[in-house]
This record gives structure tokens, C-alpha cells and sequence, in this order.
């Protein structure tokens, strides 16, 4: 994965497996604490706590068309790599807790990257899911909520292209706000 | 933040576009993998690719959706292309550049674009 925004969208993947009605993406920087987070939050099915303790070992995975699962070993390396580390926490039926922290200035941290694609391609990905989208920067933060763009367009329907491309725009903006001056994350 | 103007003008926007929620069984389908080495591999790229040419091409009757990994890691980006009442066709290896180019001949062309197909 050559951005964080590509791990993103492969991890929520797996909320999605996991049939969540509502995932949650916060992205928050702090450049007191050098610090980078990603933390992402699901209703889904929930992880066994045998899972649990492998759930970042390779060759862990719920799939049945091969036997490795990369996602999240990929995941953790891109923290481990600047000096940060990986936590899930989950319980059956309730939910996931992803948390991924970075040493934001670490020259091993992948750059963020295109966050209005990947939630572009989530939205294709999954629309009937909500997702909340926060990005912050020292505690200055943009909020993006499906539920919002639903409140206008209806519930009932796929997201059109145009949509797509509206939903592009607002968070490229949101983001560009939030980083004001800064180089992007 | 200028959040409700914005999403009014979704509104807006959406009134040109008409055809969003038909019944999709009629309609031309664009699979893209999204596993891990879909995604890793450049998944996100392709789809956008898509995205592009579609709205370029003014076409309505299309729409894209995404799968997960079917074990054949090695051959993303892929994407199934699927008219209905014909086979399904696998593209693979894919790069954005060949998308404007299966969108043009095959979706639109209804040719099979032979150089990029699972084989």
C-alpha cells in the first residue's frame, strides 16, 4: 500500500464483511505530541477473543478462497515502522475498535493520501452504511456523515457519480481547511 | 464549513442526473476487487478510472460496485464486466490508462477488449 488511505479502505473492508450498520473513521493529528491516529470504530459482528490474540498474524483470516490474511499484518507494520503500534479491542455482537498510532513526523510514515477517494470508493463500496469521516489536526476538526447527505438525498438510494463526485469535493475542502497553511499529512 | 449550502447544492446537482435508482438488473455492472490486493495492487485508481470515463461518456445505464478477493492475487487490478444476457468478462493487470479504452469498446462498443481479459 503506497498511502494510509489504501489501509484504510482495506481495513473498513472488513467492518463491512462484518455487517455494520455504522462505521466510524477518525483521523486526528497532533503536532505537540507528534502524533498521528487512525481509529476505526464498527457495529459489526464482533471478534472472537481466540481470533483476537492472532488477529494480526498473516496467516489469520475468516476467508475461504486462500488461507492468508494481509490486511491487518500490513496494517501494523505501517505503525511499527515509525515507532507507533496497532490495538483492537472488539466484543462479539457489539462491535470493533481499530486503533493505529503513528509518530507523525517518523520520515517511515506513509503518507496519508487521498481520503475523499477512499471514502469515494467506500460509499460505492457499501451505501448503506453510514460512515463518519473526522479529520483533526490539534483538535480543529472537519466531520463528514453520510447520514447528513442522506438527510437531502433519501435513504433509499445508490450514490450517482454526481453525488460521488459532491461528496469528493466537500471533504477535499474539509481537509483543506483543517490543514490551512500545513503540508498535507 | 459550509456544510448545509453544500449539500443543498447536491440537491441541485442531482436534479441534470436522472436514472439513479432503476432497476439495477437491467443495467450494465463494473465489479472492481477490493481485497487487500485489489486495494494494494491499485483498485482505488481503476475505480476512479471508471468513474471518470463513465460521467465523460455521459453514460447512465452503468453502474459500479465492488468484490472481494476471488484468490487470484497476482492478476489485480481486476474488474468483471458484466452485460446482461452475456458472459461475464474478467479484465486483469489492469492500469487506469486501459479504462477509457474497455468503457469505449466494450461497454459503450459492445466489443471485448481481448488484450486485457483473464486468459
Amino acid at each position: 500500500m503506497k498511502e494510509l488511505s489504501h489501509n484504510i479502505l482495506d481495513i473498513v473492508q472488513n467492518s463491512i464483511t462484518a455487517r455494520a450498520s455504522q462505521v466510524n473513521i477518525e483521523i486526528a493529528a497532533d503536532t505537540n505530541n507528534d502524533s498521528l491516529s487512525i481509529v476505526i470504530t464498527d457495529d459489526g459482528c464482533g471478534i472472537d477473543e481466540k481470533t483476537l490474540i492472532s488477529i494480526t498474524d498473516p496467516f489469520t483470516t475468516s476467508r475461504t478462497t486462500r488461507k492468508v490474511g494481509m490486511g491487518l499484518p500490513l496494517l501494523k507494520q505501517t505503525c511499527e515502522d515509525t515507532g507507533g503500534n496497532l490495538t483492537i479491542t472488539s466484543q462479539l455482537n457489539v462491535g470493533t475498535q481499530l486503533c493505529a498510532k503513528y509518530v507523525l513526523s517518523s520520515l517511515d510514515r506513509l503518507p496519508l493520501g487521498d481520503v475523499d477517494e477512499t471514502m469515494v470508493a467506500l460509499l460505492i463500496s457499501a451505501p448503506n452504511i453510514r460512515f463518519v469521516l473526522g479529520y483533526s489536526i490539534n483538535g480543529e476538526r472537519f466531520c463528514f456523515d453520510t447520514d447528513e447527505l442522506r438527510e437531502q438525498i433519501g435513504y433509499d438510494q445508490s450514490y450517482s457519480i454526481q453525488i460521488l463526485e459532491v461528496v469528493k469535493e466537500y471533504i477535499l475542502n474539509g481537509i483543506n481547511e483543517i490543514n490551512g497553511g500545513r503540508n498535507k499529512l | 464549513m459550509k456544510s448545509i449550502k453544500e449539500l443543498l447544492e447536491i440537491k441541485e446537482k442531482m436534479q441534470g442526473s436522472n436514472t439513479i435508482r432503476e432497476n439495477s438488473e437491467d443495467k450494465i455492472k463494473v465489479v472492481i476487487g477490493m481485497g487487500t490486493c485489489g486495494i494494494a495492487s491499485g483498485a482505488r485508481e481503476i475505480m476512479r478510472a471508471f468513474l471518470d470515463s463513465i460521467a465523460l461518456n455521459k453514460l447512465t445505464n452503468v453502474v459500479v460496485t465492488q468484490m472481494g478477493c476471488k484468490g487470484m492475487c497476482s492478476n489485480e487490478p481486476m474488474v468483471d464486466v458484466i452485460i446482461p444476457g452475456k458472459p461475464v468478462v474478467s479484465y486483469v493487470n489492469l492500469e487506469p490508462s486501459a479504462i477509457d479504452i474497455i468503457v469505449k469498446q466494450h461497454i459503450i462498443g459492445g466489443d471485448i477488449v481481448a488484450q486485457y481479459t483473464l486468459r
